[in-house]
């Protein structure tokens, strides 16, 4: 679907797609705007409700795209089977602070990364942090309220002593708590599943 | 450079430009600017259509170098930063409308937004009255938003259209220089430069101008917006030129504070009056044609200096309706509420509502 906002004066071209944006489940939303302030009014205003945007410029105009949903939806039948085959078993070790390549995207995708995990309740057993991923348990203003909940919900959290003493975080540490190399080793014996991203 | 560009867009962006403004209003106003008044695009605008003999009201006429310099400060900006968009055509007659009345009840208030957050930094408890009206008047233009109220779209035009306003401001640069000059030297036109009264009061020419020219460029990088940092509050819970308010205030207050500017109080502060219901309906208007119109007076100077000739159409609007401000008795005065400016104010709000009823386009 593309919205043609070129020519119309702000705020409407933010409230033309949060209208469009409503209406669907899922999908991708084109925005077509003739000026740099509404292209970015509109990638704020898209990051600030969990959606995925991405600006072209083109000769005249800006072009941005605004993805909604395309979460990974499993039926409850099964769900309990991943469960019983993951769930309770699964490692997941961090070992960066952003997710993939460029930086500012990586820490977006990070943040909706574990908010997803919250909201769909597919929780590892344990999340061990390493090299710059003990960032997110220290510094990370953003992060640390969502991984707080995520501890709540019975999840172990450790973060790599070395790493922190590495970065002079070491008092720093605002959820979970300081791990060894061990969690990871044993880890890998004693999970059925791990899964390591950075 | 282009980590000046992306300043420009952050939270700290925003609050620089208002503390920038926040510092330096107060400062006019001990260079020689009206009390309260160091910068005011309302007030401003209203002297230089007095200058212009537009109303005759002896006591406010002054060609205000700082309207110039927000006007050319923005199209210094936008050409440095290839933003320079001549556009026209988005209901200009209507602009022209919503200009008249914001001006009018502007000045049953006595004061743009700008003014509104400077005389509560310098302790005028009115001005509270009149900032709650702002925000009624800006959530009532949101209701007529949400309802798929639009100005509809305007167009690419020549880059000629773009530069009237700003050459109109270079025509009355020259008025202000050469004014002194031509007839009496302002006692009887063409030119007028009040004796006594606000319009008497002014800082130098060269400081007015510079403070004028930086904050046109800092607002024009920044989108600086008074009605819209209330509007996108109500609209989509976006704080960001809120910050830009808050810290205007907080910086005039300090400022106001170090300079022994700061008097609290409701009775006899400078070019107010106590008239609580109309402090308050007046902004309501003012605040209702900002939103309609999509930005307070400042920033449709800003918008104006970008090449929209639309927002240019808004500021006449604005100048002439100073004019019949004064010559109807609309506006106030320190003793008071103008014999008719109630009467505007209501037919103000009626015609804002005739426009956010009747254009509307499905969403």
């Amino acid at each position: 679907m593309i919205i043609d906002a070129r020519g119309i004066g702000c705020p409407k071209p933010v409230m033309m797609t949060e209208e469009a944006l409503s209406k669907i489940d899922e999908g991708m939303i084109e925005i077509l705007v003739d000026n740099k302030a509404s292209a970015e009014n509109l990638t704020r205003f898209a990051r600030k409700n969990g959606f995925y945007p991405e600006i072209t410029k083109e000769d005249t105009y800006w072009r941005v795209k605004i993805a909604k949903g395309y979460v990974c939806k499993v039926s409850a039948e099964e769900k309990t089977e991943i469960v019983k085959e993951t769930g309770e078993d699964l490692l997941l070790i961090i070992a960066t602070d952003t997710m993939g390549k460029e930086e500012g995207l990586g820490k977006i995708l990070m943040k909706a990364f574990f908010e997803t995990i919250k909201a769909y309740k597919e929780l590892p057993h344990t999340i061990f942090f390493l090299n710059t991923g003990v960032k997110l348990t220290t510094l990370d203003e953003e992060m640390i309220p969502v991984l707080k909940e995520i501890e709540a919900m019975g999840v172990e959290i450790f973060s790599c002593g070395t790493c922190l003493k590495y970065y002079n975080l070491e008092s720093e540490l605002k959820v979970g708590y300081r791990g060894t190399t061990n969690h990871i080793v044993e880890g890998m014996k004693d999970f059925k599943n791990t899964v390591w991203i950075g | 450079m282009s980590n000046l560009k992306s300043f420009f867009g952050t939270r700290w962006g925003i609050i620089s430009v208002g503390a920038f403004i926040g510092i330096f209003a107060p400062l006019l106003q001990k260079w020689g600017n009206p009390a309260n008044m160091g910068i005011c695009v309302a007030c401003f605008e209203r002297d230089i259509a007095g200058a212009l003999g537009l109303h005759r009201a002896a006591i406010v006429q002054y060609i205000r170098p700082e309207i110039i310099g927000f006007v050319l400060g923005s199209l210094i900006a936008a050409y440095a930063s290839k933003e320079f968009r001549p556009r026209v055509g988005s209901a200009p007659i209507v602009r022209f409308i919503l200009g008249f009345f914001a001006m009018i009840g502007a000045l049953v208030f006595l004061g743009c937004p700008w003014r509104g957050l400077l005389r509560l930094a310098g302790g005028d408890g009115n001005a509270i009255l009149g900032l709650a009206g702002l925000v009624v008047g800006v959530a009532v233009g949101v209701l007529f938003l949400k309802n798929g109220y639009s100005l509809g779209r305007n167009q690419r035009t020549y880059t000629s259209v773009g530069w009237i306003l700003p050459l109109i401001m270079l025509s009355l640069f020259a008025f202000l220089v050469f004014a002194p000059l031509a007839g009496d030297g302002g006692k009887s036109g063409p030119i007028f430069f009040s004796e006594k009264g606000p319009g008497s009061m002014y800082a130098p020419v060269a400081v007015s101008i510079i403070i004028g020219l930086a904050t046109g460029f800092l607002a024009q990088r920044t989108r600086f917006c008074l009605m819209g940092a209330i509007r996108d509050i109500i609209l989509i819970r976006n704080f960001h030129l809120a910050y830009g308010g808050v810290a205007l205030l907080v910086a005039a207050f300090v400022t106001n504070l170090a300079l022994g500017q700061f008097h609290a109080g409701f009775a006899g502060q400078p070019v107010a009056h106590t008239n609580h219901i109309w402090n308050f309906l007046g902004m309501s208007l003012a605040g209702l044609a900002f939103a309609l119109a999509g930005g307070c007076p400042g920033r449709q100077l800003f918008l104006a200096g970008e090449g929209d000739g639309d927002a240019a159409m808004f500021v006449l609007g604005m100048i002439i309706g100073a004019g019949f401000a004064h010559n109807f008795s609309l506006a106030s005065s320190p003793t008071g509420v103008g014999l008719y400016g109630p009467h505007a104010v209501i037919i103000g709000l009626l015609v804002c509502f005739y426009i956010g009823i009747t254009m509307r386009e499905k969403i």
